[in-house]
C-alpha cells in the first residue's frame, strides 16, 4: 500500500488509519499533517469507541 | 522510566516534529521521510512502543501522537461514558484509569514482545477471516523496495498489512496455503 499523494510505501499504522467514519485515508504521516486539522481519525484498537469533534 | 514519561516524551518530539513540517517545502519534507535512514528511526521508535506500550495502548498513543497530537477538542465516548479530550494531560488521565493500565511493563526482550504481539495479532486475524463469509477479499503482493505487503479486505472493517515477506508467509504457514487461497478466491501466486 502506497501513499495516495507521493507514493510512499506506507507503514502498518498509516495503511490502517481510517476516519471516523470509517474510510480509509491512505496517506503518509507526512502527507497526513497537512490535512490532519481538518479530519478526525478513529483509533485501530477500539471498534466500539467513537469520537467526536467538540468544535462542530 | 514509566510510560507516561516516555509518552510525555514523545510527545515533545512530535509536537516539534509538526512544526518543524509546517516550514519546511513540502518537496524537503518529502525527501527528509523517503529514506531508509529515516524509515529506520521511525522503525526503532515503533519497536520502543511495541516493547514499552501493550498492544491497545500502543494504537491510543499513535493516535494520539500522529492522528490528534493533542491540539483539537474531541470528545471519546466508550460504552456510557464520555472523556473530553483537550490537552495531553486529559488523555494521560483516560490511560491510567483504564482497567488493566500498569505503569510500567513486565520486562522481557524486544524479540519475545514482538513475537507474542504479532503471533496474537495473527491468531484473531483468522478467527475473525472465517466469520466473514461474506466479505471480499483481496490479496497484493508488493515486491517494490524488497517489500511485500499483503492486504486483506474484509468489508472496510479489516486491513492487515504484513511488513515483511517472512511474515506474511508465516501467516500463510499458519493456516494453510489452501484455505487461504479459497478464502482470498484468487490465482495461486505460489
Amino acid at each position: 500500500m502506497r501513499c495516495r499523494a507521493c507514493n510512499v510505501a506506507l507503514n502498518n499504522y498509516e495503511a490502517t488509519r481510517k476516519t471516523v467514519e470509517g474510510e480509509f485515508i491512505d496517506l503518509c504521516n507526512t502527507c497526513f499533517h497537512t490535512i490532519r486539522a481538518e479530519v478526525n481519525c478513529a483509533n485501530n484498537a477500539d471498534t466500539d469507541i467513537v469520537i467526536e469533534d467538540n468544535c462542530k | 522510566m514509566n510510560k507516561i514519561t516516555i509518552l510525555r516524551e514523545l510527545y515533545i518530539q512530535q509536537v516539534d516534529g509538526n512544526k518543524w513540517l509546517d516550514k519546511v517545502p513540502r518537496e524537503v519534507s518529502t525527501a527528509f521521510f523517503d529514506n531508509p535512514y529515516v524509515e529506520s528511526l521511525q522503525r526503532s521508535q515503533d519497536l520502543l512502543m511495541t516493547c514499552v506500550f501493550t498492544e491497545e495502548e500502543h494504537e491510543w498513543v499513535d493516535w494520539f501522537l500522529l492522528d490528534w497530537a493533542g491540539d483539537k477538542s474531541l470528545s471519546v465516548i466508550q460504552g456510557a461514558d464520555t472523556f473530553a479530550f483537550n490537552t495531553i494531560e486529559d488523555f494521560v488521565n483516560y490511560l491510567v484509569n483504564q482497567e488493566d493500565w500498569e505503569d510500567e511493563q513486565p520486562a522481557t526482550t524486544v524479540a519475545e514482545k514482538y513475537e507474542a504481539a504479532h503471533k496474537k495479532a495473527w491468531k484473531t486475524k483468522a478467527a475473525n477471516w472465517t466469520d466473514h463469509e461474506q466479505s471480499k477479499w483481496a490479496l497484493m503482493l508488493d515486491y517494490k523496495q524488497g517489500v511485500l505487503a499483503m492486504e486483506v479486505f474484509t468489508g472496510y472493517q479489516h486491513r492487515v498489512i504484513f511488513p515483511t515477506r517472512v511474515e506474511a508467509l508465516s501467516f500463510v504457514d499458519d493456516i494453510g496455503y489452501e484455505a487461504f487461497r479459497d478464502f482470498l478466491n484468487c490465482e495461486d501466486v505460489s
